[in-house]
């Protein structure tokens, strides 16, 4: 695709333009981005475990793609498909590009592009457009303009499919504790659909989300893992959790909801009781899709 | 009996006292009319009675653990006419539902009997192939489950499969709804039904694949299962009735455990009820299924 090969879009830093809440350039959090990737997309399953058939030479777009995993995975699958990953961090693309070098997947490209904006590409040029764990970043207001910006890119019966989690559950006081402080944070950001800032609050919106956008047979399936001490997810999701809870720092001091050295203080005893045998955890998420009409 | 429920303000569903932790009053025919549609949610958000694909094997036995009104046991009763199927539940008016349901729909491989689960069973060892058991933590204090467990252990066959489906709450966009959850979350922790570290959760679904693993099950896995009950959706009107009927059931229980005053009660309920009626109502249910695998060899 011609356009994937000239993104006009800006590549706007991620300290400037961003709403992602956590500086995107530092390599601990590309690091963790790419586990995370790997772990999500094993634990749903799979690909696209919801998709029956996705033509052979199918044109697909995975929106805020980070290292590109699941873009470059599905490539190798595909391989007469083409996969198109943006993300707004310059780093994070350029790595992704040179992976898809080094696997020789010709197949799959990356470009810059903030999806809070327009796109770079033209009408009805694809024929799946995936996204995973954009809460993070985006704000209520921002959803209806890109599922419209979705509608636009689709081809007539073309597929979005989009998977959303709220925090996971666990059994550590202080981890609780921690996951409150930041769903309060992002709700004061304004980055928040929860009606009283307790977690995300986007899973009972997303299915609707689909839906007021025009899309049809709008679908939701559920997910989970176990991240209990002792089961086989359990230290990478760890490193995960600890490292993005150390990252969040910064924001949850700047929007005030606690002061930096409860933070501090509150981190570490998150990061032992996550490590402790008796520490139990799940996390689920859910995937809605829609078929453009 | 009747003087003890209006002392307590619990469900005298069972022989003793001890037995009334389910915080709602069973022999209430709202309460059962509510669990007898809940049953079908269940299934339905769950994707079927067994979605995770286990078989049952020719002329097997089923155990269903606090089956309600019985309508999952008659159900896999009716899609398996070779299994043999056993429903216990601790209140006698809902065991006795059960039984008419059955009798109706005519079904002669389930049977219903009123049985505490958290006390020993009275079945032989190794009798049941699989054991099916749904929002148990209703009325399960953390220390009932490894009792219970470990009952089940006894009265699986080797290679059987124990099957436990929970869910914490669901989520909504109604702050007032949200903070009826919260609410019965606190309740529960007060009268010591909470794996929860900050009651404000049930608690129960990080625990359970841990709870199966140390009573012995082998193979331990999951499965979730998700549907959305918004406004404009068809499940809406199906979750809101069950919640209508809860939210009001359970009305004691929350002003008994003193987790908010009776004026203050009154007006949230309200409000919570005209809040999942209106337009801009977004909801989502999610449950988790977890299921294990009796050792083959007599551990």
């Amino acid at each position: 695709m011609s356009a994937a090969e000239e993104p006009t879009a800006p590549s706007q830093p991620a300290s400037e333009g961003g709403t992602y809440f956590i500086d995107a350039e530092e390599a601990a959090e590309l690091a963790r981005l790419m586990q995370q990737d790997r772990l999500v997309t094993e634990a749903m399953g799979g690909l696209l475990p919801e998709v029956e058939t996705l033509p052979a030479t199918a044109q697909v777009l995975d929106l805020a793609c980070g290292p590109g995993g699941w873009a470059l995975e599905l490539a190798f699958h595909y391989p007469e498909a083409e996969v198109i990953g943006v993300d707004l961090s310059p780093s994070i693309v350029e790595y992704a590009n040179a992976q898809a070098r080094s696997r020789n997947l010709s197949n799959a490209h990356f470009a810059v592009m903030n999806i809070t904006q327009p796109l770079a590409f033209s009408d009805a040029s694809f024929d799946l457009i995936n996204a995973r764990f954009l809460a993070g970043f985006m704000r209520p207001q921002d959803w209806p303009r890109l599922l419209a910006e979705c509608r636009r890119l689709l081809k007539p019966g073309g597929l979005l499919r989009l998977t959303e989690s709220e925090w996971g559950l666990t059994t550590s006081p202080a981890t609780q504790r921690y996951y409150a402080l930041c769903s309060e944070a992002l709700k004061r950001a304004g980055q928040s659909f929860s009606p009283d800032g307790h977690l995300l609050g986007i899973t009972p919106v997303l299915a609707p989300l689909l839906r007021q956008a025009g899309f049809n047979e709008v679908r939701l399936r559920g997910g989970v893992l176990e991240w209990s001490s002792g089961t086989p997810y359990h230290y990478s999701t760890f490193k995960n959790i600890s490292v993005m809870f150390d990252l969040l720092k910064p924001f949850l001091v700047k929007t005030g909801v606690a002061r930096a050295e409860e933070v501090n203080a509150l981190y570490q005893q998150a990061v032992a009781e996550m490590q402790a045998d008796d520490f139990f955890a799940v996390w689920f998420w859910v995937t809605a899709w829609g078929r453009q009409p | 009996m009747t003087d003890m429920r209006e002392n307590e303000g619990f469900a005298p569903a069972g022989a003793s006292q001890t037995d009334f932790t389910y915080p709602i009053d069973t022999e209430k025919v709202d309460e059962l009319a509510r669990l007898i549609q809940q049953d079908r949610l269940v299934n339905e958000a769950m994707g079927g009675l067994f979605p995770e694909g286990q078989t049952l094997p020719e002329g097997g036995r089923l155990l269903d653990l606090a089956c309600g009104p019985g309508g999952w046991a008659c159900e896999v009763a009716f899609q398996h006419p070779s299994v043999e199927v056993i429903g216990v539940d601790i209140s006698p008016s809902t065991v006795e539902y059960a039984i008419t349901y059955a009798r109706s729909r005519g079904l002669s491989n389930v049977h219903f009997q009123v049985m505490n689960v958290m006390e020993p069973l009275a079945f032989p060892d190794a009798s049941f192939d699989l054991i099916n058991g749904r929002a148990l933590f209703s009325f399960m204090q953390p220390q009932d489950w490894r009792h219970l467990l470990a009952e089940c252990r006894r009265l699986l066959k080797p290679g059987g499969i124990i099957r436990l489906t929970e869910s914490e709450f669901p989520l909504t966009s109604s702050p007032a709804t949200e903070r009826y959850f919260a609410l019965i979350a606190a309740a529960l922790q007060r009268v010591g039904q909470s794996f929860s570290p900050d009651g404000r959760h049930v608690g129960i679904t990080p625990v359970l694949p841990r709870l199966l693993r140390q009573a012995g099950f082998q193979d331990v896995r999951l499965r979730a299962g998700a549907v959305e009950w918004s406004s404009d959706s068809p499940m809406h009107y199906a979750f809101f009735k069950d919640l209508f009927a809860l939210f009001q059931l359970i009305k004691p229980f929350l002003l008994k455990t003193g987790v908010i005053a009776q004026e203050e009660l009154e007006p949230l309920y309200q409000q919570a009820i005209a809040e999942m009626q209106a337009d801009d109502f977004y909801a989502i249910a999610t449950g988790l299924t977890v299921w294990g695998q009796q050792p083959h060899a007599s551990a």
